[in-house]
């Protein structure tokens, strides 16, 4: 694609509007300046919607209209129209210092920028609107409005789009704070609307984004099962030349242990974050939960991973195959026993023992010293919590617009007890728990078979959207 | 302004109340802008207090001064302990300069001094540079000032203007607008912000009270030059007391010294009765004998001639230095004072807070009670001076979709305005505003004007230029409010937004018009 026929749009409207977090929203970047301040922006500056380092659209962001009145008398008394128009303003005005921000907002419109006119339709339409409206029908560039709400008052709405109607050749509803990626491709649908020779382009646009947005859920599968891989695997161990040192090894261990799994997660949150480009966003779960003493209380267990019943079912399923197994090889003499023993054992075992983190072992080595050791995770709930916090922040980070600008946000309780793991079938949750099991156990090769199932897995629960 | 007459039942308890220092008026500047970040509460609770403080004393709240000389008061007893004293530091800041300029200015008079009258027995001592910097240029810096003082106001502003003493707070002022434009594009909106809000809060400040910097750096730079002569006085009386100094004079022009003679006989004039020929200043026989010619040396000279000089460069200090450099000093002091004494305090600022004590601007509860009380009091003890916006009739401009007959009554109990004395006139947009061409006849008939628009639609340049519209047809004092009423709701308009209301402030102190304010129309 050639630079001439990149697509460009011109963000324009009243100060304060909005303008800004429209383009942050659409070109994904949270860099943007955006204040509740009016007069944040006054130069224009150009955003591209980058893939592959190759610009697809570009966005410019521009300050608001500060002349309406005067700007529209002189279009309307100049008798000219279109981009001679707007040359002939900008040359007229170039040296009042009133005019600054009027004539550079007019400067993509005289390059032939289409249009997006923003506008806070919480608020009622006034006249300086209808001023700015008039002023860009007369130029005639390409042009769509958006209603870019700031508060949930919807009163005006009608007022607007009647107003709109009168100039604009598409109104799409965009909020720039709450719009997601489907809403941003809704919108880059609509745009194709306005000027049927930018279709093609835009058309491309949309493939390359969903094609990205694919790319980086795969991306996201990758970081969950590194994630998994890491802290199931996790072995800490240390030597003391004491039995009396080995003990106390074995507590600072134990809270190491912790430490490094709080780290491995936090180290998969801060890719995904990079990957969704929230650079300046901290997004923190309650810490405690996963590990902390009371991390599995009921109320824990209650919100996130699976429920004790669904647990045992997923263990005791574990478990009657390795007793099938047996059976199997006994000619089924057994009827069947070994099978209903090992899955009663083993859902047993994940019932009342499942409150150990891990495995913590003080073993007396030749030449008389101790090797205190902590790992692998034992815990058979732990994937599932590990598994639904990603979820969890994966969906607060993909979905986030960029123009939102609080720059610390918790994942509360409230997301928290969306955990997704529970709601699963029973088909996935046996495939995840054998999953779960190949990880813990050190042959790879158990791992490799079942990696590509729980990839698409993977990929599949990253996509869905969760039920409430 | 005229000063009002003090009450008979307590002129001394009055006087104190009345008088503002120049500590007093930064204390109350700096306690304004404080408490547009204080807590409503907070600001109820000292209001309060100042009534109570009031009550013994209704005739108090007559005028803003006086009441916010209390408000001051109550708020440095209140508040100041745990913050600066802006005004203390000041005084205490500008006496320390002062002193240390005045200090400086002793030794460089000295040594000027002690320079020009450098003598090595070889060739007399030149009096025509002693002369010419100490006297002569002495007596026209006194003739200028002298001017600056007598003649009228708009012509003295003029020359003031001319001499760079006002223009030096304008040149300041321009200074730090280009310094903020140039870096303004390098800043965030929020840091850009605050520098226009610094820059306008300094404009206002410079307009509301340039009279008093004057007179203020007036008086400073006469003390300084006081200081200056003094340094010259002392240095010229010691050198002639403790050494041997022979003065006289030369030129390579064909001057008689009879023109010599009596040009020294006129610049003797101040101290020619008391000091006259021979004394006081040179005499012809003296002027003759003191005549340097170079090829000729010292020994052409006339001993008794060469001391007779001492006595005029002495007495020519103190007549065209001294006097004059002390006259101004005081004059520039009493004029620091009386603009002081005259200082209204009916700018925006002042007024809203002296209002607000008055419990005539916003209905919360403890206010409608405080009003109570004041009606009380003023029944029991003569009416109350109507606050400024009642004065008069009110000028009421609505840009926007406004319903004029159905607002026109909430702005006047907004205002506290009789309904009768507002006239509305609405336009739909800045621009119809600025196209009417009646507007400049409206605003000559008014001394209140009022700006009706909705504060949630953000101030642009065309606000800028429609308040630049009005103050130019108007006065420099006329009070002009911006009324902001928020977005409408059925027949009522609702409260409008913190974060409008925020960008509306930061406008108002941008503009640096201390005549400008901002207003929200209460339900």
């Amino acid at each position: 694609m050639t630079e001439q026929s990149i697509p460009v749009f011109a963000i324009v409207g009243h100060p304060n509007e909005g303008k800004s977090s429209v383009v942050s929203t659409l070109t994904e970047n949270d860099r943007i300046g955006i204040s509740p301040f009016p007069g944040e922006t006054i130069r224009n500056e150009r955003f591209s919607l980058k893939i592959d380092q190759q610009t697809i659209i570009q966005f410019v962001d521009t300050p608001g209209f500060q002349n309406p009145s005067r700007t529209l008398s002189w279009f309307q008394s100049s008798g000219l129209t279109g981009v001679e128009a707007v040359s002939a303003f900008r040359e007229a005005h170039a040296s009042s210092p009133a005019f600054d921000h009027d004539c550079e907002l007019l400067e993509p419109l005289s390059r032939g920028a289409g249009i997006l006119f923003v506008a806070d339709a919480s608020r009622p339409v006034s006249q300086s609107d209808r001023e700015e409206m008039e002023i860009l029908r007369l130029i005639g560039n390409p042009r769509m409005a958006i209603l870019n709400p700031k508060s949930d008052r919807e009163r005006f709405l009608d007022d607007w789009k009647n107003a709109f109607r009168q100039t604009f050749n598409a109104i799409r509803s965009f909020d720039a704070c709450k719009a997601n990626f489907e809403n941003r491709i809704d919108l880059l649908e609509a745009l194709k609307s306005i000027e049927q020779d930018w279709s093609p382009q835009l058309e491309y646009a949309i493939k390359r984004l969903r094609e990205e947005r694919e790319r980086k859920t795969w991306l996201c599968v990758d970081i969950a099962c590194e994630l998994l891989e890491r802290s199931l695997g996790l072995k800490l161990s240390k030597l003391t030349s004491r039995e009396s040192d080995a003990k106390k090894a074995q507590s600072e261990l134990e809270m190491k242990y912790r430490e490094r799994l709080a780290s491995i997660e936090q180290q998969s949150w801060n890719r995904l974050l990079s990957e969704f480009g929230h650079s300046k966003l901290s997004l923190s779960a309650p810490e405690n939960e996963l590990l902390s003493e009371d991390l599995f209380s009921d109320q824990t267990w209650q919100a996130l991973g699976l429920t004790r019943k669904q647990l045992a079912i997923a263990a005791a399923g574990l478990g009657a195959g390795v007793g099938a197994g047996l059976d199997l090889a006994l000619g089924g003499i057994a009827f069947g026993v070994f099978t209903a023993t090992a899955a009663a054992t083993v859902a047993g075992a994940a019932l009342f023992k499942g409150k150990e983190l891990a495995r913590m072992k003080i073993k007396r080595i030749p030449l008389g010293s101790y090797k205190v050791r902590v790992g692998p995770n034992r815990n058979e709930q732990f994937p599932y919590i590990l598994l639904d916090r990603f979820l969890m922040f994966h969906r607060a980070v993909a979905k986030r617009s960029h123009a939102r600008q609080d720059r610390e946000a918790r994942l509360d309780d409230e997301q928290a007890k969306q955990g997704v793991c529970s709601q699963w079938s029973s088909d996935r949750r046996s495939l995840y728990a054998r999953v779960f099991k190949a990880m813990r156990s050190e042959r790879g090769d158990s791992l490799e078979k079942l990696r590509n199932d729980f990839r698409k897995l993977l990929f599949d629960s990253l996509n869905e959207e969760p039920s409430t | 302004m005229p000063e009002p007459s003090q009450t008979s039942s307590e002129p001394s308890a009055y006087a104190t109340e009345d008088s503002w220092s120049i500590e007093d008026l930064i204390d109350f500047e700096y306690a304004a802008r404080l408490e547009a970040r204080q807590d409503e509460a907070e600001i109820q609770q000292r209001d309060k207090g100042v009534r109570e403080r009031l009550k013994a004393r209704p005739t108090s709240l007559k005028r803003n001064r006086v009441l916010l000389k209390h408000w001051l008061q109550k708020i440095r007893e209140d508040s100041f302990p745990k913050n600066t004293k802006a005004g203390s530091f000041f005084t205490s800041s500008f006496s320390f300069v002062s002193k240390a300029c005045a200090f400086v200015s002793v030794g460089l008079g000295a040594v000027l001094a002690a320079s020009l009258l450098r003598y090595d027995g070889i060739q007399a001592v030149n009096v025509s540079a002693y002369i010419g910097l100490f006297i002569i240029l002495q007596l026209a810096l006194a003739l200028l000032s002298t001017l600056l003082v007598l003649l009228p106001s708009k012509s003295g502003n003029r020359l003031n203007r001319f001499l760079g003493i006002s223009s030096l707070l304008t040149i300041a002022l321009r200074l730090f607008s280009y310094l903020s434009k140039a870096i303004e594009s390098k800043l965030k909106g929020k840091h850009r912000n605050a520098l226009e809000e610094l820059e306008g809060s300094l404009e206002s400040l410079a307009r509301q009270h340039a009279r008093l910097m004057r007179w203020l750096a007036f008086s400073a730079i006469q003390r300084w030059a006081l200081a200056f002569n003094c340094g010259v006085l002392v240095a010229t009386l010691a050198i002639i007391a403790f050494s041997d100094r022979a003065f006289g004079w030369q030129t390579t022009l064909d001057l008689a010294p009879e023109f010599v003679y009596q040009a020294i006989r006129a610049s003797s004039f101040p101290w020619s009765w008391a000091f006259g020929e021979g004394t006081g200043f040179p005499s012809l026989a003296d002027i003759e004998g003191s005549r340097i010619v170079l090829k000729d040396g010292m020994r052409a000279l006339r001993s008794d001639a060469l001391v007779s000089w001492w006595s005029y460069l002495c007495l020519g200090v103190i007549s065209y230095g001294l006097i004059p450099r002390l006259a101004f000093a005081i004059f520039g002091q009493r004029q620091s004072r009386l603009v002081l004494r005259s200082h209204s305090f009916d700018d925006a600022t002042a007024s809203a807070i002296a209002n607000r004590i008055r419990g005539l601007n916003i209905g919360f509860e403890s206010d409608c009670e405080a009003k109570r009380e004041i009606s009380h009091d003023a029944n029991s003890q003569g009416e109350i001076e109507s606050p400024r916006s009642v004065k008069g009739r009110t000028l009421c401009l609505a840009v926007g979709d406004f319903k004029v007959d159905s607002i026109q009554s909430r702005i006047a109990s907004n205002l506290h305005v009789p309904l009768e004395n507002v006239e509305m006139h609405r336009f739909d947009s800045l621009s119809d505003l600025h196209r009417s061409d009646s507007i400049e006849q409206m605003l000559d008939d008014f001394r209140n004007i009022v700006l009706l628009h909705p504060a949630w639609l953000p101030p642009i340049e065309e606000t800028k230029e429609t308040i630049s519209l009005l103050r130019s047809h108007s006065n420099a004092d006329t009070l002009i409010t911006l009324l902001l009423a928020g977005m409408p709701a059925a027949d009522e308009y609702e409260i409008p937004t913190p974060e409008s209301l925020n960008a509306w402030r930061s406008f108002v102190r941008k503009q640096g018009d201390p005549y400008l304010a901002m207003q929200e129309l209460a339900p």
